[in-house]
């Protein structure tokens, strides 16, 4: 039955036999043991959901209920997130006064993607609660439901389709290749890419790190002398990938939160008016002008070392 | 050994084909990253903000290698 | 058999069942719900809370730093102040003092100047009334002296008192020339 896999699954199988337990799909397509044949069957990767939304409503019910002005060591690393989405995420991409609305969506997304992806990292669950289509496909859907509910509701549903399949400053035959791509985008591309993207990579996690440590325990207990230090090289292997994905579930969760902020942003009117027209440019003349204060600053100090010695 | 089999073309042709598919991907990542390093030595200031665009490129690009992983899958 | 399961399962990982999604979307609610309508206002709360308290704080703090400068520069005006009148004070002090001083040694030298005057005054009228009874002594004197020696009374009182007016005199314009180099010691 392990060889019922798949895809990278495949080739192992014609090892048969005597080859490792290595991870394969139907792994992360349990069976339901709950509830079965109902429309609420639980499964082991659904339970797993459960759990760690209860842990994460717990956990930051808990932290905000005891939130005083003095800070203790876990209320300020749950700030210091908050704190990161907030400036790196939302200002960013919404501005403070649009962003302000959007700030819950955004931790929500953040802060829930990544200890769903976490678990893939906790032994004993093993996979991430992510790790079946349905999870990212909902954050997936509602990000669709959010962009386009705040493009109707700051535009009007007609100027928002106008302005996202009809771009400004194209030549209108082109509005016949162009309005179709864009509709499709608005409506399947986005969801389908952002879904594809979190699912594909808690998949993929989860096959790298089984198939490390399931070639780590094939090399130390079924193989005979010298292929035992072969294990060596795949655990160390494992524990690389392992810290890998903790890499890996950050950065989904972060890369989720940016886009579905990027995505409100884009079906909003006059982008990052707050800054004036294109922050990158924005930011880099800030910068820049800060910089030519900076060195007018050292000019005069060293003119008054020179001076003084 | 498990190796020699892999290695013989017998197996899934699928995984061939995400071979190619992360191909591209690859190669655009790598520009995506180098840029965004050369961006960066150049205007150390707009470092934070490079880095947002880098992972947002990437992102982008990772999705065409992904495609290539679920079509493997799917035969 | 092995084949059919395979490909089942490939495309499988791609179709959400039923019972997946709907606790998907339950677990997403009940995320967003709790963080919209609790842990983000509380956090939010007291993150805006602490941000008040530490501008409040900063303010104050800017304030008493003012306050304290203030009331340095108040202090050192003060001082200087103080510094100044007190050096007035000394040279005024100094000034009046040397006043005194002057006036006190004008009026000793005007005092000094009276007292040697009167003494003066004193000693000549002292010398006039001593002069006074010597001549008259002398005059008695020297008339019963010369009676004697020459053994006889001169017979006009005129010519007697008028012989020793003369002689007297003579003896005032010797004493006088002599009393002007000297200015005698009698």
């Amino acid at each position: 039955m392990v060889f019922d896999s798949v895809g990278l699954g495949g080739p192992v199988a014609l090892a048969a036999a005597s080859g490792p337990d290595f991870p394969t799909v139907s792994e992360i397509l349990p069976k339901p043991g709950l509830f079965v044949g109902t429309p609420f069957a639980i499964n082991s990767i659904i339970l797993i959901r459960l759990i760690s939304t209860v842990f994460i409503v717990v956990f930051f019910c808990i932290v905000a209920a005891r939130a005083k002005i003095i800070p203790g060591r876990v209320q300020s690393m749950v700030e210091l997130v908050v704190d990161f989405i907030r400036h790196s995420i939302v200002y960013e991409f919404l501005g403070e006064e649009r962003g302000e609305k959007y700030m819950n969506l955004i931790v929500t997304y953040f802060v829930s993607i990544f200890l769903f992806n976490f678990c893939e990292n906790i032994p004993g669950m093993n996979v991430a609660a992510t790790t079946t289509i349905a999870m990212p496909l909902v954050f997936a859907v509602w990000s669709l439901i959010s962009y386009w509910a705040a493009g109707i509701r700051t535009k009007g549903l007609w100027r928002f389709l106008k302005d996202e399949l009809f771009p400004a400053g194209v030549p209108w035959p082109i509005y016949i290749l162009l309005a179709p791509i864009n509709l499709l985008e608005i409506t399947v591309i986005r969801p389908f890419s952002l879904t594809i993207r979190l699912f594909v990579n808690m998949v993929a996690g989860y096959l790298l790190v089984g198939l490390c440590f399931s070639a780590t325990q094939w090399f130390f207990f079924d193989c005979a002398g010298g292929m035992k230090i072969i294990g060596l090289g795949t655990l160390l292997g494992g524990l690389i990938m392992t810290v890998f994905e903790i890499l890996i579930d950050a950065l989904q969760a972060f890369i989720f939160a940016v886009l579905t902020a990027a995505y409100i942003m884009l079906s909003m009117p006059e982008r990052n008016e707050v800054s004036g027209g294109d922050p990158v440019k924005a930011v880099a003349a800030i910068e820049a002008s800060r910089r030519a204060v900076g060195n007018a600053v050292r000019a005069v100090k060293a003119t008054a070392d020179a001076m003084r010695s | 050994m498990g190796i020699l089999t892999l290695a013989a073309v017998s197996g899934n042709v699928a995984v061939i084909g995400y071979g190619i598919a992360a191909l591209g991907p690859g190669i655009g990542m790598g520009m995506i990253a180098s840029k965004a390093i050369e961006s960066t030595a150049r205007q150390p200031e707009v470092g934070g903000r490079l880095m947002v665009l880098m992972l947002l490129g990437i992102a982008f690009v990772e999705v065409l290698a992904l495609l290539g992983f679920v079509l493997a899958f799917i035969k | 058999m092995h084949t059919v399961i395979a490909e089942d399962v490939g495309t499988q990982l791609f179709f959400p069942k039923d019972y997946d999604l709907i606790w998907s979307t339950v677990v997403l609610i009940i995320l967003l719900v709790v963080f919209a309508k609790f842990v983000m206002p509380r956090l939010n709360k007291v993150m805006d809370e602490r941000a008040k308290k530490i501008q409040g704080q900063i303010a104050e703090a800017t304030k008493a730093k003012q306050e304290a400068e203030a009331a340095k520069k108040k202090y050192q005006d003060r001082l200087a102040q103080a510094q100044a009148e007190a050096s007035k004070i000394r040279d005024d002090a100094r000034i009046e003092a040397s006043h005194i001083l002057e006036d006190a040694r004008t009026r000793a030298q005007v005092e000094a100047a009276a007292i040697t005057d009167n003494a003066q005054k004193a000693i000549d009228s002292q010398k006039q009334q001593a002069m006074q009874s010597l001549k008259k002594d002398v005059g008695a004197l020297a008339t019963t002296l010369a009676g004697k020696i020459i053994g006889t009374q001169l017979a006009s009182g005129t010519a007697q008192s008028s012989m020793i007016d003369s002689l007297i005199e003579e003896m005032e314009k010797e004493n006088a020339a002599s009393g002007q180099s000297g200015n005698g010691s009698h």
